[in-house]
């Protein structure tokens, strides 16, 4: 197959987002001068940059793939995830459960307003879990977005590099990290927030460009009757599609309340908002944002079932939507959607590496910055800690292989500490009896069944069955948190109050 | 459209709110980006002064 990526025309749009960017980070540079600054852009962030930066940190090449791949393999019901997640931000960004307190108590991460209730250990431990289940999250990301350039691009598997015959993925994930990491670790949220305004624009025309084609071209009708061909009534309906069921969209429902309420990237636009009714706003704003986060890529993932043979996709669904865009696409939009694509690859990885790297910084290196560092010093290890998590990606990626469905391996990792940090930032918020005895249980007991679950998806007699039920296992997590964090709180003797 | 009138109608809403979200962004978001900026740099300004 042939790709339509002409080094010319393509080459040069993407070369010129490229520029723009950089010089759009690099300049945001000289309004760092604190880890405040840093961290949360110091707390000047306002509604419409804010939905820009939501937006770009929560669409990257990654969501594109396993959207698509959940829409191939599942037709239209693929797209209830992000149906679920869309409703829990609405419910959460016009309430302000959690997130009011959360943003009002001014703390810069979650474990931070742990601490103030459930005591120093607790902040530690969360933060180690987050940043656990963070990583393993996010470790697939970069070898996601390589492999979707390098599809779509019909590049050759191997390259040229100086000489020595290179792996081509290692060269583009090696571009990719170079080029996100310069500007993050320079400045800091400030950055990541100019640039993801740029990105978001760049993602939106890519991705209405290539769906009002796809509709166009191949047709709604088409589209209707390849589901209902392959998938029957299950392709339209999850209760009716024997690979998702009660248990998925349960266990979906769960993570994806979760998230919206302890996800740090998501939660660090409300932390970095206004005040609490800007980050409100952001949210409730934002919600509808999840539903085309899932549907339009969903939509791709099903113009590739209608026309690609299973011949030309191979044995992984994944791969479907990048080999049908690189034959579907004509110069120019191709040009078009590779940027879209590298802004949104770019603008989620800065916005992880930065989050996971703020948590380390802010929550479990806490013991150890007893004597107040100064701001210098701070903003050195944060640059420091952004440098050593995109050395993860990159070895993480290259050597790990997802068993599954990516979507699933995501819920998976993810409930590691959303489970658990979510049960406590409810309990934290508006349950007066919770204490520090069931906060260390739901988070010891929230992280051990997502982790067994990985586990045993890779090794074992039970492997074939633990894949097959991996939703289950994961609503499990969120269950267990819940008990842990009632038994423990109601064990753990009350304080007595003294009486004149 | 068919029998799955709800899928047509909820992917024009998500392809008519993205557009519209997008030219909203693009022309506010840039407001936003001027004022954070130019209240980063009065707070740094201050902070300066009452050292």
């Amino acid at each position: 197959m042939v790709s339509h990526f002409n080094w010319w025309v393509d080459g040069s749009i993407v070369g010129l987002y490229l520029l723009a960017t950089m010089v759009a980070g690099l300049m945001a540079r000289k309004y760092v001068a604190r880890v405040e600054d840093f961290i949360v852009a110091g707390r000047e962030m306002n509604v419409f940059l804010g939905i820009a930066s939501l937006a770009a940190t929560e669409f990257g090449i990654v969501t594109c793939m396993y959207a698509a791949q959940n829409g191939y393999d599942k037709g239209f019901a693929g797209s209830v995830p992000g149906i679920l997640f869309a409703a829990a931000m609405l419910v959460v960004g016009l309430t302000g459960f959690c997130i009011k307190p959360l943003r009002d108590s001014g703390a810069m991460t979650i474990p931070e307003l742990f601490e103030r209730r459930f005591g120093a250990r607790i902040r530690w431990l969360a933060g180690v879990v987050m940043v656990l289940g963070g990583l393993l999250n996010m470790g697939v990301f970069l070898r996601t977005g390589g492999d979707f350039l390098v599809m779509v691009c019909r590049m050759n598997p191997t390259t040229n590099v100086l000489g020595h015959p290179t792996e081509t993925i290692v060269v583009i994930m090696s571009i990719l990290l170079v080029g996100v990491a310069v500007y993050t670790m320079i400045g800091g949220l400030l950055s990541v927030l100019v640039t993801q305004f740029l990105q978001f624009i760049v993602v939106s025309v890519g991705l209405l460009s290539v769906t009002v084609l796809v509709l166009t071209n191949i047709g709604w009708g088409k589209l209707v009757a390849t589901v209902e061909a392959h998938y029957g009534a299950g392709g339209f309906n999850p209760f009716a599609n024997p690979t998702m069921g009660w248990s998925y969209v349960l266990f979906n429902a769960l993570l994806n309340l979760a998230a919206v309420l302890t996800w740090q990237t998501t939660v660090s636009r409300a932390l970095a908002a206004k005040d609490s009714r800007t980050g409100m706003q952001v949210y409730s704003k934002t919600s509808f944002f999840f539903v085309c986060r899932f549907l339009i890529p969903g939509l791709w993932g099903i113009a590739a079932l209608a026309m690609l043979s299973p011949a030309e996709v191979g044995g992984n669904t994944l791969h479907a939507m990048p080999t049908f865009l690189g034959g579907f696409l004509p110069v120019g939009l191709m040009g078009i959607l590779i940027a879209a694509m590298l802004a949104a690859d770019m603008s989620v990885d800065s916005s992880y590496m930065l989050t996971w790297a703020s948590v380390i910084y802010n929550d479990v290196l806490a013991p150890f910055r007893k004597g107040k560092w100064t701001e210098k010093k701070g903003l050195f290890v944060n640059r420091l800690i952004v440098a050593g998590i995109g050395l993860f990606l990159f070895f993480y990626g290259l050597y790990y292989n997802p068993p599954g469905d990516l979507w699933t391996y995501l819920g998976v990792t993810g409930s590691i500490y959303l489970a658990s940090l979510s049960t406590l930032l409810i309990a934290c918020c508006y349950w007066k009896r919770a204490n520090s005895w069931g906060a260390g249980g739901a988070i010891i007991l929230g992280a051990v069944v997502p982790i067994v679950t990985l586990v045993l998806q890779k090794a074992g007699p039970w492997t074939e069955w633990v894949t097959r039920n991996s939703t289950l296992c994961g609503s499990g997590a969120f269950v267990l948190a819940w008990v842990a964090m009632i038994i423990g709180s109601l064990l753990k003797p009350q304080p007595q109050t003294r009486t004149n | 459209m068919g029998e799955h009138w709800c899928w047509w109608i909820l992917t024009m809403a998500a392809v008519v709110w993205y557009a519209t979200i997008t030219v909203c962004v693009s022309y506010k978001g840039v407001h936003d980006i001027k004022n954070m900026l130019r209240d980063l740099e009065a707070d740094h300004a201050k902070k300066q002064v009452n050292k």
